[in-house]
């Protein structure tokens, strides 16, 4: 082989590299934006379809469809930083299985009353369109955020709907709180655990699992 | 129906005015007064520690929280005693068009007040849809009934009111106000809300039964249509009381934003 054929194909072989780092780098980094808006869509609709599955329709499946739902929703849904978020500075006196066990509950409350709203006659018609995802700057200890605006049209009326997503290393992009109307769900929980103090983090899991349980 | 030069009207508008500017000198000592009632919350955990979920946390103070608690407490019980249940025959009772024809019609009526804040906060462009919207519905829609700038056009509403135009001009909340029939006010929005008043067409009604009427109609086709909102919300609140307040506050505060 001579010198300028060797030159040759080491030329080719570079050009094909750069053009394929070329090809493929933008669609990395145009993906990456598009991963947790693909996780939530993927998430809401499976969400959805249990809602509206004629296999789970009638009073007694109610129970079953409710399970099904909730095990759509958690797979969704960090219930774990809802409820940490929702207990704000009440958190620091929260043992770890004072923690799960509030948890729990908490997760259940929200399953029961905004998932029970949708499960309606009113909803069957739901038409969800995802708007814009903003990338967030990652936490310090490198969980990346992310922001992602929708609309929900039922009902002939426009709602809009924001989730904030998260992913810690090695997880799934998950939703760690929803913001209806611009109203947060985890803060509208904060504000209202805010002035709680004085109570004791056994007599907050008492009054939730009452809550859920009446 | 509606008068022109009424000596009777011309006093009561005076009255009403001298009740706004009675509010606005008000605001004005509270914002003085009162810098920020806000908590410093300390968030470690930094899912949450950006300005997004801070900012909610801050919230507005309530020096008449039990007044605002037994408005709350009236309003809760009107709500399920009386508006809900009428609310429910009617939706019964009235054709899903009826419904829709009228809750478009009064969208329509309350234009000036949408018109003026636009233009108020400085959003010509947006204005100027909002006008044509109300002269495409009047004429084409049937004095608003139907929405052809919506379906024909697509032109998209901009909800606007003097309260959020308070607040674009940086006015704060104040303080939370529990108005009866109203509901989750704060002081600003209760001053908007008088000054929108003026700009309401209904407001100029002269028989009082008529205008009653009117109210009444407006409100309950309202309700018909989000008759299980307020249930869902009370059922997911562990405090209903605090729960309102801060949605209130939150839903107010994104809307001045944009």
């Amino acid at each position: 082989m001579n010198k300028v054929s060797k030159n040759n194909s080491l030329l080719t072989a570079f050009s094909i590299i750069s053009i394929a780092i070329t090809l493929l780098c933008p669609s990395i980094i145009i993906s990456a934006d598009l991963v947790p808006e693909i996780e939530l869509r993927n998430g809401v609709n499976a969400i959805v379809e249990t809602l509206n599955d004629p296999a789970l329709a009638g009073v007694e499946q109610k129970e079953a469809k409710k399970e099904a739902v909730f095990s759509k929703a958690e797979s969704i849904f960090d219930f774990n930083e809802f409820s940490k978020g929702a207990l704000g500075t009440n958190l620091q006196r929260f043992s770890k299985s004072q923690q799960t066990e509030f948890s729990k509950y908490f997760a259940r409350l929200i399953a029961d009353t905004y998932l029970a709203k949708i499960d309606d006659e009113n909803f069957k018609d739901l038409k969800i369109t995802y708007l814009k995802t903003d990338m967030l700057d990652s936490t310090k200890s490198g969980i990346e955020r992310a922001d992602i605006q929708s609309e929900v049209f039922h009902n002939k009326i426009t709602t809009p709907v924001h989730y904030r997503m998260m992913k810690k290393k090695g997880e799934k992009w998950k939703i760690y709180d929803v913001k209806i109307e611009g109203v947060s769900l985890v803060g509208n929980y904060r504000e209202q655990y805010r002035t709680r103090f004085n109570d004791s983090p056994d007599k907050i899991i008492k009054e939730i699992r009452e809550k859920i349980e009446k | 129906m509606i008068s022109q030069g009424n000596s009777n009207l011309m006093r009561y508008l005076k009255q009403r005015l001298a009740i706004h500017w009675l509010f606005i000198s008000f605001v004005l000592i509270t914002i003085f007064c009162t810098s920020s009632f806000a908590g410093n919350e300390s968030l470690d955990d930094e899912l949450y520690g950006d300005e997004y979920v801070k900012s909610d946390a801050q919230s507005v103070s309530d020096p008449l929280y039990w007044f605002n608690y037994a408005m709350f407490s009236f309003n809760d019980k009107l709500y399920f005693w009386v508006l809900k249940p009428v609310a429910q025959g009617y939706k019964f009772i009235t054709p899903t068009k009826l419904r829709n024809g009228l809750k478009n019609f009064f969208h329509n009526t309350l234009f000036p007040v949408r018109f003026v804040n636009n233009i108020l906060q400085g959003k010509g462009e947006q204005a100027l849809l909002e006008a044509q919207s109300f002269v495409i519905n009047t004429v084409g829609g049937g004095l608003g009934f139907a929405t052809p700038s919506d379906y024909i056009f697509g032109i998209k509403s901009y909800e606007e009111d003097m309260g959020q135009t308070l607040g674009q001009y940086s006015l704060k909340e104040g303080f939370y106000l529990v108005l009866p029939l109203i509901g989750p006010s704060t002081l600003r929005d209760t001053v908007g809300f008088a000054g929108d008043f003026f700009l309401s067409p209904t407001s100029y009604i002269e028989s009082t039964e008529l205008a009653a009427g009117v109210g009444a109609l407006e409100q309950v086709n309202g309700v018909s249509f989000r008759i299980g909102d307020y249930e869902s919300l009370k059922k997911a609140a562990l405090d209903p009381y605090v729960a309102l307040k801060d949605a209130y506050i939150q839903m107010r505060r994104k809307r001045v934003s944009e």
